[in-house]
């Protein structure tokens, strides 16, 4: 308990440093936009995540994207993923708080695919800048993959939790 | 920041890519998301008082898990925050692209499937390149490959998800956002 406090605080004033560092030297970066996402989502994920932990009860998760919730918890986390904004990066910590609440396997990874690749935001833009006929049978070719990731990893990667 | 005591030429040059990059740090992509960010936080900040006031010792005990959850992952954060800058400025967007299209046959699905992995640019960013690419004639199954994995595959986040989920899980959802990758591309390929 001591030890990982002693590191959380080391954790946290390494990462103000590398921010820090990467706002006063902009040479290295091309761009600064992991800096800047990284910045500006962080407080609001881990107060949603803190607020999620506290608020939402295990049972309400399990009724509805657990085990047996079937296609309808599918649908929610898939949505619920293609709703949030944010980097991919983000959603680990968010889908590590879903498990522990009682999300299925199968719909927690669900939820990951959709977050990567049918973000509604990134579509508009995917929309604006590759056409429809992009869009459409990217997507359309997209859905049938993650579902059949998300069975495939829910099947075998579970075994040690 | 602060300039620094050179010859008149050298400040110059400082000064235009300084210039340069004050516009490619708010490129289109980086102001949407920037606004995104802020509309989400202030999503959230309406949730958090709504909850604030319906149970204020429960709100701030909320504030207290979300702080432990953060220093948690801070340690793997900060690794993750610097693999993620060093793949940033190893390759820009533009070179990646432009890479890519100069591969050709079906090494290329390959190839950019294995460089889109390796590399990171953020979805904002990914989109409006791509678009110059496919309006100049590059093979939309490339765009597609790469478009793809880079949206997928993370390989320089890889930490934190096997923080949270366990390192089968990352290398094998990884390993197989790569795969399906190259599919999804042959056949966007062929059919667009």
């Amino acid at each position: 308990m001591k030890s990982s406090r002693v590191k959380g605080v080391f954790g946290v004033a390494a990462l103000i440093a590398v921010i820090l560092g990467c706002v006063m030297f902009p040479g290295y970066a091309a761009d600064n936009s992991v800096v800047l996402s990284i910045l500006l989502y962080l407080p609001g994920f881990f107060v949603l995540i803190g607020l999620f932990e506290a608020w939402v009860s295990r049972d309400f998760v399990v009724t509805h994207m657990g085990e047996k919730s079937g296609l309808k918890g599918s649908a929610y986390s898939f949505v619920m993923g293609c709703l949030i904004p944010g980097p991919l990066y983000l959603a680990f910590p968010l889908a590590g708080a879903l498990l522990r609440k009682g999300i299925s396997r199968f719909n927690i990874v669900l939820f990951i695919g959709a977050w990567s690749s049918f973000k509604v935001v990134e579509e508009i833009f995917e929309l604006h800048f590759l056409g429809p006929r992009f869009l459409v049978l990217r997507v359309l070719l997209t859905v049938p993959f993650v579902i059949v990731v998300a069975f495939i990893v829910s099947k075998v990667c579970f075994d040690d939790k | 920041m602060a300039l620094p005591h050179t010859s008149l030429g050298a400040v110059f040059t400082v000064s235009i890519t300084n210039f340069r990059r004050f516009f490619l740090f708010i490129s289109a992509g980086d102001y949407l998301s920037s606004m995104l960010a802020l509309i989400f936080n202030a999503v959230v900040l309406v949730v958090f008082l709504v909850c604030y006031f319906r149970d204020k010792d429960k709100s701030v005990h909320a504030l207290r898990l979300s702080v432990r959850s953060f220093e948690r992952i801070a340690p793997v954060f900060v690794v993750v925050i610097l693999l993620l800058v060093f793949a940033q400025g190893l390759f820009s967007g533009d070179a990646v692209f432009a890479y890519v299209a100069g591969v050709s046959g079906l090494w290329g699905y390959l190839v950019a499937a294995f460089v889109g992995a390796i590399v990171h640019v953020p979805p904002f960013i990914t989109f409006p390149i791509a678009g110059q690419f496919l309006a100049s004639g590059v093979n939309p199954g490339y765009i597609a490959v790469l478009v793809t994995s880079l949206v997928m595959v993370h390989t320089f986040s890889i930490p934190i998800e096997v923080k949270e989920l366990g390192l089968k899980f990352a290398l094998v959802r990884n390993f197989l956002c790569l795969v399906f990758a190259i599919v999804i591309g042959v056949i966007m390929g062929v059919l667009y």
